[in-house]
C-alpha cells in the first residue's frame, strides 16, 4: 500500500481525514462519499514529515514500518451542518477514495469518530492539527490549537460532573471539576456547534471538592473547583457535550441532556461560595442577560369556579408554590371580607393542584365568595404568575398576596381600596406587615445603595424585625412611602393592560420595588396603609438563606440597570 | 335523684350530649372515661338526660355508616368523623363533619353538648355544633393539646419541660413548620374555640395556662371530673394501714414515655441499693408498653429485671382500682409532664391512700403535701429515692388523707355549669 486514509473524525461540523503515504504518492483530493447525502470532494490541504511519528503513525496505519519516505497528510472540508448533525447523531459510515491526478489510488471506508471521541494521541496527528488550527477561523481554530497542544497527548485526569445544564436561548451550567480553576480552557459542543464561552466562565471553591481530593492524596492546585458557564445557543440542541483542556491532559463529558425545568434551580444555587465580584460580572454580563431573557416560561392555564356566584368590585388573587398549608386560612378569611369580593387561587406548582381542589371542595361552607382556582401547567414564578392571573380578573381592583399573608381584619383592605378610589394618582398600595410575634415585617421599603453588593440600589425593609416603635392601634391610616413589598398590595385592575410586573424578574424579587419606580416615573404615588391587623408569616426557608443568592444579585443588577 | 334543683319545675329533663374522642371500651384512656363517668352519672339523675357519643373507627360501627350504636345502647352512640390534620387539629373534611353533626344533633336533640375532647374530631367542631345545633357549647380540657403540637404535652421534644408557647421555640421543636405555621394553628384554634361557652378545666393549673395562652379566663371554670359513683369514697371508707411488712407503693396508668415509669424505676434502683431485701416493693399495675418505641420499651423492661422479685406488675381492669390501691401504702405518680388532673390522683383520694408525685402542674395542685401526700422534684429519680426511704424509716409521716367531695357532687357542680353557660345566652 502506498497510501491510505485511516481516520475520519468530526470536529464539529468539520470533517477531517487523517491519512499517510509515500512521498510522492499522496493524493490531491479525498472523495467522499456520504451515503443517501453526499458527495464531496476534500483537497488534500496539508502535509507534513516527521520521521519517527510517522513510522509510528505508518505502522498503526498498517504500513510497513522503517520507511522514512512517507509522510502524513490531512484533508478536512466545513460540512452544512445538518449533514454534520446527522453523522453526529447517527455514526454513519462513509466511502473515501483517494484522488491523484483525477486516478482513484486507494480507497476505504471509515466510521465518522465524533469530536468527543477524538483525542489526538499521536504527535502527528498533534501537528496535523496545528496545521489546520492555523487556517481555520475561531472557535474552531482555537479549539484545534488547543488540542493540538503536545500536552494533549493522553487524557487528563480529571472529573467533570455537571448535575444539571439549561438552554432555551442558551445555557447555564454550574457544576464542578477537580482543579477547574488552574488553567482550564473550556469548549462547548452544543450538537456540531463548537462554542468557546471564554469569558463566560466563573470559578467558585468548592470545600467539598478540596476535602475528596486530599482524602483521596491527590493535587490540589487551586481552591476553585466549582464552574459556571452561560452561554448564548442559537437554536435548542438536543444535549451538551463539554470539553476541558488542562496543561496535563484533555476531557470530554458525556453528553449532557438538556433540562429547561432546572432554569430556576440553577439561578437559585448559584451562590454563596461564587464571589460577589462575580456574580455581578455574570448577571452584568450581556450575554447572560441574553440567555436569561431567552428563557422564557409558559404555561396553560385551566380556570375551575367554585363558591357563590354574584358581581364583585375586588379580587384577591393568591399564588401559591410548594406549600398549600395557607389554603386553608384563606378560605376561611372570606368570611371576614366586608366588600364585594372574589378569590383567585392561583396553582403555580402542578403539583398542588389537586390538593388546592381538594381543600377548597372540601370547606364549601367557608365559601361565602365566588372563587376560582387558575391551575397553571409549569411553575413559572410569582411575578409571571401573577400577570397571568391579573388577565382572567374582571373586577376593578385586586389585591396581590403571597400565601403565607393573614389578615385577622379586612377593613385595612377595604381602606386600601377606598384609598385607591378618591384618589387616582395613587398607583399602588402597600400595607404594614408585622411577623407572627408582632414584630413588623414591612412599613414601607428604602431604596438605598448596599454596601454588601457592591453599591447597587437594594429596597431595604426599615425596622424589619423590632417592636414598631409606637404601637400602630386604633383606626387605620395611611402615608406616602418610596416604595412598598408586593407580599401585599392593592391596585387598579385597569391600570395594567400588559401586566404588573416586570418577567425580566425571576423569582420573586424586584418586581415590587420596579412596580414601584415604574409608577413613580408614570407621576403616581406608593401608599402604605397603616394597621395591626395583617401578618406576612414570611418562610423560614428563604431567611435562612447563607450568602447572596445569585438571584437576588441578577435582579438586582437588572434594577440597577434599569432605573439608576 | 336530682342533680339541679334550681331547674326541679322544668317540664322535661334536661338534654345533654356528652361528646367523648374515645369510648373507654374501645381505647382506653383518662378522658375518655372521665367522659363515660360523667355520663353514668348524669344518667342515674331524674332531672338529667344523656347521651354518650364517642368517636370509634369505622371497623367498630360494624358497616360503612358515620354512626352505630355501642352494644346496642341507644343512649351510646359510637361516631366515626372524617379524619383530622393533626397539626392544626382541625377535620380534613369540614362538610362532612357538619353533615354528620346535624344528622347526629336531630337525632339527640340536645339542650346542651358537652364536649370532652375535640381531638379525634378537630376543633372545628366547636363552631359547627355551635351553628347547627344553636345550644349551649361546653368543652373539657384534658391536655395542651391547642397550646402544644407534642402531643399537648408541653414538654419539648428533646424531653425538658416547656413553660409557655412560642413560635419559634415551637419551630425548633418541630423544624417542619416555621413559626408562622404556629401562628395560623393558634388563630385558628383560637377561632375554633371562641365558640364555646364554657370551659372546663379539672385543675386550676390548665385553666391558668389556657388563660395565659388567649382563652378567656373568665370562660374557664375549674370543675373536677367526677368518677364514677361507684367510688363514692365514703363506700370505701379510708385505706387500712397495714403493719409490718414491706412498704409498698403503686404506679397506676399507662407505661408511657410522660408517666415518669422510668424514673420511679430508678428511684427503686437506688432505694434497693441502700435497703434490705423486702423492705420496699413497686405494683406496677397498667399497660400499653408494648405500644411504643423499642428502645422505651428495652429501658423499661431492663430496670423492671434489675428489680427482681421487689417489682411485681400486672394488667388490671378499671373497676379493680380502688381495691388494688387500698393493699398499697403509697401511690405514685411520678409524671414527668405537667399533668392536668390525674384520674389516678382522684382514685387514690377515693382509695383513701396518700400520693407521692411530681411537683409540677395539676399534680402538685391537687396533693397537698402533709394532707393527701408528699411532692418530690419532677423527673428526680434520687429525690424521689430520698423520699422513699425517709417513708421506709418513718422519717416522713404516712398521711391520712380527708375525704373528697363525692362523684355526684362533683357532677352536680358540672350540671351547674350546664346551667350558667344556658344562662348567659
Amino acid at each position: 500500500m502506498t497510501c491510505s486514509v485511516h481516520r475520519a473524525i468530526l470536529l464539529a461540523d468539520r470533517l477531517i481525514l487523517l491519512g499517510v503515504g509515500l512521498e510522492g504518492t499522496l493524493p490531491d483530493r479525498v472523495d467522499v462519499s456520504i451515503p443517501d447525502s453526499a458527495e464531496l470532494q476534500l483537497p488534500v490541504v496539508a502535509q507534513s514529515a516527521v520521521s519517527i511519528a510517522i513510522s509510528r503513525f505508518a505502522t498503526q496505519a498498517g504500513h510497513e514500518a522503517g520507511d522514512d519516505s512517507r509522510v502524513a497528510f490531512m484533508s478536512a472540508v466545513r460540512l452544512p451542518h445538518d449533514l454534520a448533525r446527522t453523522l453526529i447523531t447517527e455514526g454513519e459510515t462513509i466511502a473515501c477514495r483517494l484522488v491523484r491526478g483525477g486516478v482513484e489510488i486507494a480507497a476505504a471506508e471509515l466510521e465518522c469518530e465524533p469530536m468527543g471521541a477524538f483525542l489526538p494521541y499521536l504527535a502527528i496527528e498533534l501537528q496535523l492539527l496545528s496545521v489546520e488550527a492555523e487556517r481555520s477561523d475561531p472557535p474552531l481554530g482555537l479549539f484545534l490549537k488547543t488540542l493540538s497542544d503536545p500536552a494533549s497527548a493522553r487524557p487528563a485526569d480529571f472529573r467533570i460532573d455537571f448535575y444539571s445544564l439549561v438552554v432555551d436561548a442558551g445555557l447555564i451550567a454550574h457544576g464542578w471539576a477537580a482543579n477547574a480553576g488552574a488553567g482550564t480552557s473550556f469548549f462547548l459542543l452544543a450538537d456540531c456547534r463548537l462554542l468557546v464561552p471564554d469569558d463566560q466562565v466563573a470559578f467558585n471553591a468548592r470545600p467539598d471538592v478540596s476535602a475528596d481530593i486530599h482524602r483521596k492524596g491527590g493535587m490540589e492546585e487551586t481552591r476553585l473547583h466549582g464552574v459556571t458557564i452561560f452561554e448564548a445557543i442559537p437554536g435548542a440542541p438536543d444535549n451538551i457535550q463539554l470539553i476541558a483542556k488542562r496543561a496535563d491532559g484533555i476531557f470530554r463529558s458525556a453528553p449532557v441532556p438538556l433540562d429547561p425545568r432546572q432554569f430556576a434551580r440553577i439561578l437559585n444555587e448559584l451562590h454563596g461560595p461564587i464571589p460577589l465580584p462575580e456574580q455581578i460580572r455574570i448577571a452584568s454580563s450581556p450575554v447572560f442577560q441574553k440567555v436569561v431573557a431567552g428563557f422564557t416560561r409558559t404555561a396553560e392555564g385551566t380556570l375551575r369556579s367554585f363558591g357563590p356566584s354574584r358581581p364583585a368590585e375586588l379580587t384577591v388573587i393568591l399564588p401559591f408554590y410548594r406549600d398549600d398549608f395557607f389554603m386553608l386560612d384563606h378560605l376561611a378569611s372570606q368570611r371576614r371580607v366586608t366588600v364585594p369580593a372574589e378569590f383567585l387561587f392561583v396553582s403555580d406548582d402542578p403539583e398542588l393542584t389537586q390538593p388546592m381542589i381538594a381543600a377548597i371542595q372540601s370547606r364549601g361552607s367557608d365559601l361565602v365568595l365566588p372563587t376560582r382556582l387558575l391551575a397553571l401547567s409549569e411553575n413559572v414564578g410569582f411575578g409571571a404568575a401573577v400577570n397571568y392571573a391579573l388577565r382572567q380578573v374582571e373586577t376593578d381592583y385586586a389585591v396581590i398576596m403571597n400565601s403565607d399573608i393573614y389578615w385577622s381584619r379586612f377593613d385595612p383592605v377595604a381602606y386600601a381600596v377606598g384609598l385607591l378610589k378618591a384618589e387616582p394618582d395613587v398607583g399602588v398600595v402597600g400595607f404594614r406587615l408585622y411577623f407572627e410575634d408582632g414584630t413588623v415585617q414591612h412599613a414601607g421599603m428604602e431604596l438605598k445603595p448596599s454596601s454588601e453588593l457592591g453599591g447597587l440600589m437594594v429596597a431595604v425593609h426599615p425596622g424589619k424585625g423590632l417592636r414598631p416603635a409606637a404601637p400602630v392601634r386604633g383606626p387605620v391610616t395611611h402615608r406616602e412611602v418610596e416604595a412598598v413589598t408586593a407580599a401585599c398590595i392593592v391596585v387598579r385592575r385597569g391600570d395594567f393592560p400588559d401586566g404588573l410586573f416586570d418577567p425580566g424578574y425571576v423569582g420573586g424579587d424586584f418586581e415590587d420595588a420596579d412596580l414601584c419606580m415604574r409608577l413613580k416615573r408614570q407621576g403616581r404615588r406608593v401608599m402604605l396603609v397603616e394597621s395591626d391587623a395583617i401578618f406576612h408569616l414570611e418562610r423560614q426557608s428563604i431567611r435562612a438563606s447563607a450568602g447572596h443568592r445569585f438571584l437576588t444579585v441578577m435582579n438586582c443588577v437588572r434594577f440597577n440597570q434599569t432605573w439608576f | 335523684m336530682v342533680l339541679d334543683p334550681s331547674a326541679r319545675h322544668a317540664e322535661r329533663p334536661l338534654r345533654v350530649t356528652i361528646v367523648s374522642h374515645g369510648h373507654p371500651a374501645l381505647s382506653i384512656g383518662g378522658s375518655e372515661r372521665s367522659a363515660l363517668s360523667l355520663f353514668e352519672n348524669l344518667k342515674a339523675a331524674d332531672d338529667v338526660l344523656p347521651t354518650f357519643v364517642a368517636r370509634a373507627e369505622p371497623r367498630h360501627l360494624g358497616h360503612d355508616g358515620d354512626f352505630g350504636l355501642f352494644h346496642g345502647r341507644t343512649d351510646e352512640i359510637l361516631w366515626a368523623p372524617p379524619a383530622i390534620d393533626s397539626f392544626r387539629v382541625v377535620s380534613f373534611s369540614p362538610d362532612r363533619l357538619r353533615r354528620q353533626v346535624s344528622e347526629l344533633l336531630a337525632n339527640t336533640q340536645p339542650d346542651i353538648v358537652h364536649v370532652h375532647h375535640y381531638g379525634g374530631f378537630g376543633a372545628d367542631l366547636f363552631p359547627i355544633l355551635a351553628e347547627v345545633g344553636q345550644v349551649p357549647i361546653v368543652a373539657t380540657l384534658h391536655e395542651y393539646l391547642a397550646i402544644c403540637h407534642n402531643h399537648g404535652q408541653m414538654v419539648k421534644v428533646t424531653g425538658g419541660l416547656c413553660h409557655e408557647e412560642y413560635y419559634a421555640d415551637c419551630g425548633t421543636c418541630f423544624p417542619d413548620y416555621s413559626s408562622g405555621k404556629f401562628f395560623l394553628r393558634k388563630q385558628l384554634l383560637l377561632e375554633c374555640m371562641a365558640s364555646v361557652d364554657r370551659f372546663i378545666s379539672p385543675s386550676r393549673f390548665l385553666a391558668d395556662r389556657y388563660g395565659a395562652w388567649g382563652l378567656p379566663r373568665d370562660r374557664i371554670v375549674v370543675a373536677e371530673n367526677p368518677l364514677p359513683a361507684s367510688r363514692t369514697p365514703t363506700a370505701n371508707g379510708t385505706a387500712p394501714r397495714r403493719s409490718g411488712g414491706p412498704v409498698v407503693i403503686g404506679f397506676f396508668g399507662q407505661f408511657n414515655p410522660f408517666k415518669g415509669v422510668d424514673v420511679l424505676l430508678d428511684a427503686m434502683l437506688i432505694v434497693q441499693s441502700s435497703l434490705p431485701p423486702g423492705a420496699i416493693e413497686l405494683g406496677l399495675f397498667g399497660g400499653n408498653l408494648e405500644i411504643w418505641q423499642p428502645e422505651f420499651r428495652a429501658a423499661i423492661e431492663a430496670r423492671i429485671a434489675a428489680l427482681g422479685p421487689a417489682v411485681k406488675r400486672s394488667a388490671y381492669r378499671n373497676e379493680e382500682v380502688i381495691d388494688l390501691m387500698r393493699r398499697v401504702d403509697w401511690v405514685v405518680v411520678p409524671s414527668i409532664w405537667w399533668e392536668n388532673s390525674p384520674v389516678v390522683i382522684q382514685e387514690a383520694k377515693a382509695a383513701g391512700v396518700p400520693v407521692l408525685c411530681a411537683d409540677i402542674g395539676g399534680m402538685s395542685e391537687k396533693i397537698r403535701p402533709g394532707t393527701d401526700g408528699l411532692h418530690f422534684a419532677a423527673g428526680d429519680a434520687r429525690d424521689l429515692a430520698e423520699k422513699l426511704l425517709a417513708i421506709v424509716s418513718g422519717e416522713i409521716e404516712t398521711p391520712h388523707p380527708p375525704v373528697p367531695l363525692s362523684p355526684i357532687e362533683l357532677t352536680a357542680g358540672i350540671v351547674e355549669v350546664y346551667r350558667e353557660a344556658s344562662a348567659a345566652r
